[in-house]
């Protein structure tokens, strides 16, 4: 599908109502989704992959994935109010043929390890309350990923270093692929500056080949 | 919920539950979803799945025939189009608009509604 065509089409994805502070929910801006969409399926392909979302919220990578051709695409959501304006843009865009959901905890919900040829997420980047919950997010998407596929999340670009030493930790080829600036400007109200900018890195984990004897 | 998705869903993180697996399924309503016939991605999905898991729901829900047998492993390159067919219905097709996944070991029921289920749970049922 063409940037476009794919602009076109989640342009049509309805987002949170009400984000949730406690959730770290905001929007994914459309753009960037096509553009890293793109980037992914230029990497591995997405046509006829299975895909895994962690904190798919209202769905917009999701939906972006089974637009580039993906067969199987479920996407872990913890607020059932997102999970729900997900399900309408499912239903809404004709994903239903390719696109599960469930609610429930990313981080605890078991699901089968080493299924999924691609992971995609943007986990919540962590506070001081809940510090390095977005490693937490890559372990589990590293246990769900087969061998040699690949997960690709978004992180704060000020963490890069340590997020790509963890990742080599925990056994996957890592490196940023891009850099991107997101405007968090009117998702939350009590946020102080008008507009607040960060710069957000895409890092992929190659999930590594166990070596037999 | 498609059945493909049932087959990995566990209640494991449940407290003093060990395997959770595979939960039951009982179905209200379900749809069945119009989709093409993807050879290449049921020889990718079957060798990642639980297919005696497969096939005992589907029995449970009167879906099983033409299926074939879970006694033996299933290699899709010699299934016949009926076959193949009715697997893709199993797997994908078949979507669970509202129902219960119940588990095996603590009888906790998760509501399926709006074809989504809902495994979320209160913080002193986890392990």
């Amino acid at each position: 599908m063409k940037p476009s065509a794919l602009n076109r089409l989640l342009s049509e994805v309805r987002d949170f109502e009400k984000p949730k502070i406690t959730l770290e929910q905001y929007a994914t801006d459309k753009e960037m989704t096509v553009d890293v969409i793109n980037l992914i399926d230029d990497e591995v392909g997405l046509e006829g992959t299975t895909v895994l979302d962690l904190g798919c919220g209202c769905g917009m990578l999701s939906i972006a994935a089974c637009a580039m051709g993906a067969s199987y695409c479920l996407g872990v959501e913890i607020d059932p109010e997102a999970a729900q304006i997900c399900k309408e843009n499912i239903d809404e865009l004709e994903c239903e043929a390719v696109m599960d959901i469930i609610i429930g905890d990313a981080l605890s919900v078991p699901l089968s390890e080493g299924f999924f040829d691609v992971v995609i997420l943007n986990p919540p980047f962590g506070t001081k309350k809940n510090e390095g919950i977005d490693i937490q997010f890559v372990e589990k998407a590293l246990k769900c990923v087969r061998e040699g596929g690949s997960v690709y999340s978004f992180h704060k670009s000020s963490t890069r270093r340590f997020v790509l030493k963890k990742g080599e930790e925990m056994g996957a080829e890592s490196r940023a692929v891009a850099q991107m600036r997101w405007k968090l400007s009117n998702t939350y109200r009590f946020h102080k500056k008008k507009a607040v900018d960060i710069d957000v890195d895409v890092i992929s984990f190659i999930k590594r080949k166990k070596i037999s004897d | 919920m498609k059945l493909l998705t049932h087959n990995f869903l566990s209640s494991r993180f449940l407290k003093d539950v060990s395997t959770g697996y595979p939960l039951k399924l009982s179905i209200e309503e379900k749809r069945i979803l119009d989709s093409a016939l993807d050879v290449n991605f049921l020889k990718n999905v079957m060798v990642k799945i639980d297919y005696e898991v497969l096939y005992n729901v589907a029995e449970s829900i009167g879906e099983s025939e033409l299926l074939p047998p879970p006694d033996a492993p299933v290699t899709v390159d010699t299934l016949n189009d009926e076959q193949l067919n009715k697997l893709h219905r199993v797997l994908v097709c078949l979507d669970v608009i509202v129902g219960t996944l119940e588990c095996p070991e603590s009888g906790r029921v998760f509501p399926i509604r709006d074809g989504i289920p809902n495994l979320l749970v209160n913080e002193d049922e986890i392990a």
